[in-house]
């Protein structure tokens, strides 16, 4: 019994020592769901905050709300993220708690000045979760993105991550980007969000996610690519699993659902130059067929299906060319195979990689396979078209 | 100065009367039935009338009293020491005594009014039998027999209690028990001392490994065909006279996730559900300490959107959660207790008022947060689930330690506190039988009988292997 009574009290003391009486009530936290970044006319930091207002929340009771932000956006300016962070939590009444933030905003502005005094704390913050999205807000400031109230979902934030999913532009964490940071043969891209109303219900409702903002080693933004090429962008990047292909050709337009994406990229040394091929591998159901090809014949479909490799490489190589000589820098993550194939010569090439990245010759190869014509039923036939 | 009486039946008819009214004084119930034969011959009949058929004892009467046939009673058992007497009495049977002879005979007439069999309440089945056990020893006895014809089945027959004389059966099966289990059982049953002995819970405190352990180490059930089965497995069991709920051991933890009806339903539903119930025997114990340890200690945890709609209905709430969980499960625990022991038809109007009016009402005026009552509420269905209602007791009671560890360490403590509980049951053992086997230590049953429950045509095939 003595030692019941001893070990009793040996606990109850562990219990008390352990000194992580870290408890806090739920309704004593103030959710933080995004975070926008922006430069201030004068060259200072400034940091907005969104942050969930649980009263005004759907759920609370039935019908009510609805029409409620269910969020406040508070905003600070000075020099360090950390000191901005103690500034928004001195104008709040609960604890500020990082956990749940859901997305970055980093205005265009910032974002072309550079980043890296700003990423630097996220690879610090424990609080910081790494899966956070990260966006570049075109032509516009991130605090603006946080005012936006969609009527999907009361933070804009949630919004964009959702939108990002579906937006074909693959899903850049801020992981994805610190550890792109890190690297020596990729320079880190991520998403741009733009808030353009076309009509007037969009106006502070809705955003797009279209471009790609990409970055030099020193995390500078240096310029943007958008739709079809950027698509291509990820695809060669390895980021993408599926999309939709559209291309023209000389008999008619023909769309593809294109699944299982992958990319081999080849490198070798030819002499002084460099040299990559890129293989691209997928496959495909059609969704339309705007030409007079019959693709229930297979000879047909062959033929088809090489035109279309021919036109898709040839495009994607354009892409690469174009971000080589326009911008210059590896979002591709080429480098990275060259210090994968020859971890020896990569050494040299490490350090002028971003002069050396412009000579390399890029091939690409696409085999897209059309697995399915997708045909329902009898295709309508064009009146005085051939069959 | 007490009269002395004597040990031995006397010829005497008056001395044995004397003796027996001595015995018996003030038991308004032993009723003593002088007769005076043609012959002048006295006879004397000793019987507790409730407890005797009166048709039988008639008709000894007319035997003895027209007939003059003596030679019937030589069929009972003649005994010579007044004690002996008394106790066969006490249990029923009839004392003749007649002048002139030195002894009594004892004729076993017993009838009493008793219960009907009934279906066992507290383990109802869907399929399988209805029968449950009632008081009475024998007709319990008679269920077990009927199920298992066999000699090797033994009824061995104990007594106990120095006051009540409750007599028991140590029931099991000669070539299947474990001799060194039927000698541990035995050696139990003699070493403990006791006066009295009401029901088959009174053995099972005394001859239990672990009295101070919340869980139980020997099963009882209300049902002939679990004890049955438990016998053809090797077990044994005790059937207390005056109690319906026999004794079978040992026990393991998995027997209490087991309901009789699994090896009556098809397997494959049978192995779901007992997945299921160990699923919701983890809930009843965990759910409130794990809800209550994510929104104090880790918010991270828990996803945005469902974050979002707890913090919004804990707006305005004055208790902590800890504080708001442990009331209500108080509150739910009380109202269980007041409808266990309530008439039924006042039972559900309690219950109705808990549920509705107290929940609804407390979330309404703001004093508890509405995920709080859905916890309470699932933790007490998940709480329902166990075939075993005694397995369910540790598990009702252990919540409360484990939420307050959980409010105040928060997933470290709910953590230290399972890790108490496995350290626990690890070294439970019962009867020599770990209590968690055959999970630890892994034994053959494994994948047979125990998580879940193997085609019988597959397992006998092995077997026959």
């Amino acid at each position: 019994m003595k030692k019941i009574r001893y070990i009793v009290i040996l606990l109850i003391q562990s219990m008390m020592l352990t000194g992580c009486w870290d408890r806090n009530e739920i309704n004593d936290y103030a959710f933080w769901i995004g975070t926008a970044l922006d430069i201030t006319e004068g060259g200072k930091l400034q940091k907005s905050a969104q942050i969930a207002v649980p009263a005004d929340f759907k759920s609370i009771k039935g019908s009510g709300g609805n029409n409620q932000r269910a969020n406040i956006v508070l905003t600070a300016t000075g020099s360090s993220i950390v000191d901005l962070t103690q500034q928004i939590q001195d104008k709040l009444p609960r604890r500020v708690f990082l956990g749940h933030r859901r997305s970055i905003f980093i205005g265009e502005k910032l974002a072309r000045k550079g980043l890296v005094d700003v990423m630097d704390q996220f690879t610090r913050n424990t609080d910081t979760r790494l899966r956070t999205d990260i966006f570049v807000v075109n032509n516009g400031e991130g605090k603006d993105l946080l005012n936006i109230n969609s009527p999907f979902n009361q933070f804009s934030a949630i919004v964009a991550v959702d939108q990002d999913r579906f937006c074909r532009l693959g899903d850049t964490a801020l992981r994805d980007v610190l550890i792109d940071a890190a690297r020596d043969g990729i320079r880190p891209s991520m998403p741009m969000v733009e808030i353009s109303p076309k009509n007037k219900q969009e106006k502070e409702k809705i955003f797009d996610v279209r471009s790609v903002a990409i970055f030099n080693k020193e995390l500078e933004m240096v310029g943007e690519v958008s739709g079809r090429e950027s698509l291509d962008l990820f695809w060669v990047k390895g980021v993408l699993k599926n999309q939709f292909v559209t291309e023209k050709m000389e008999e008619g337009t023909i769309a593809l659902y294109e699944a299982n994406l992958k990319k081999t990229i080849r490198t070798k040394f030819d002499g002084n130059k460099l040299k990559a091929n890129v293989k691209l591998a997928g496959t495909g159901r059609v969704l339309e067929n705007n030409s007079d090809i019959d693709l229930s014949v297979t000879t047909e479909r062959i033929r088809v299906e090489k035109k279309l490799n021919e036109i898709k490489a040839k495009r994607v190589e354009e892409t690469i060319k174009k971000l080589q000589l326009q911008y210059g820098q590896d979002v591709f993550g080429i480098g990275e195979e060259f210090h994968r194939e020859h971890p020896y010569r990569w050494k040299e090439l490490r350090k002028n990689w971003d002069q050396l990245f412009p000579t390399v010759e890029v091939t690409v190869d696409v085999k897209l396979n059309i697995q399915s014509t997708g045909d329902i039923r009898k295709r309508i036939i064009r009146k005085g078209g051939t069959e | 100065m007490e009269p002395s009486i004597p040990v031995d039946v006397s010829e005497s008819i008056d001395i044995n009367h004397d003796a027996m009214r001595y015995i018996f004084h003030n038991c308004a119930d032993v009723v003593f039935r002088p007769l005076k034969l043609s012959d002048q011959s006295n006879i004397l009949l000793v019987y507790i009338e409730e407890l005797t058929d009166s048709d039988k004892l008639e008709q000894i009467i007319t035997a003895c009293m027209i007939n003059r046939d003596f030679n019937r009673l030589t069929q009972y058992k003649s005994v010579i020491i007044f004690a002996e007497i008394a106790a066969k009495v006490l249990k029923g049977s009839t004392a003749i005594f007649i002048d002139g002879k030195p002894f009594a005979y004892l004729a076993d007439l017993t009838a009493f009014k008793q219960r009907a069999i009934d279906e066992p309440s507290n383990e109802a089945s869907i399929r399988g039998p209805r029968e449950g056990f009632t008081e009475d020893l024998k007709t319990n006895l008679s269920m077990i027999r009927r199920k298992i014809s066999n000699s090797n089945l033994k009824f061995e027959n104990h007594q106990a209690g120095e006051l009540t004389h409750t007599s028991f059966v140590v029931a099991y099966i000669e070539d299947r028990v474990k001799p060194e289990l039927l000698q541990e059982v035995r050696s139990r049953l003699q070493s403990f001392q006791t006066n009295q002995l009401l029901d088959s819970g009174y053995i099972e405190e005394f001859i239990e490994d672990k009295s101070l352990s919340l869980f139980p180490q020997i099963q009882n059930t209300e049902r002939p065909d679990t004890v049955s089965s438990g016998l053809l497995e090797g077990k044994v069991a005790i059937i207390v006279d005056g109690s319906p709920n026999a004794l079978v051991l040992p026990m393991t933890f998995w027997a209490g996730f087991q309901a009789a009806e699994d090896h009556y339903e098809r397997f494959i539903y049978v192995s779901a559900v007992r997945l299921l119930r160990l699923l919701l025997a983890v809930l009843s114990c965990l759910l409130p300490s794990i809800y209550v340890a994510l929104t104090t200690f880790h918010p991270q945890m828990i996803p945005l959107a469902l974050m979002l709609s707890i913090s919004a209905s804990r707006e305005g709430i004055p208790f902590p959660t800890v504080i708001e969980t442990l009331i209500m499960e108080l509150m739910f625990e009380g109202l269980r207790e007041a409808g266990l022991r309530l008439p039924k038809a006042i039972g559900s109007a309690v219950s109705i008022v808990g549920a509705l009016v107290i929940g609804e009402a407390a979330v309404q005026a703001g004093f508890i947060s509405a995920p709080i009552v859905m916890i309470v509420a699932g933790t007490g269905i998940a709480s329902f689930a166990f075939p075993s209602y005694s397995l369910a007791l540790p598990f009702r009671i252990l919540r409360f330690p484990l939420l307050i560890s959980g409010g105040c360490l928060g997933l470290y403590g709910v953590a230290i506190g399972i890790m108490f509980i496995l350290i626990h049951l690890v070294t439970l053992k019962s009867f020599g039988t770990p209590y968690l086997k055959p999970i630890a230590p892994i034994g053959p049953k494994f994948w047979k009988d125990t998580l879940i429950r193997m085609n019988k045509r597959y397992v006998s095939a092995q077997r026959k292997q």
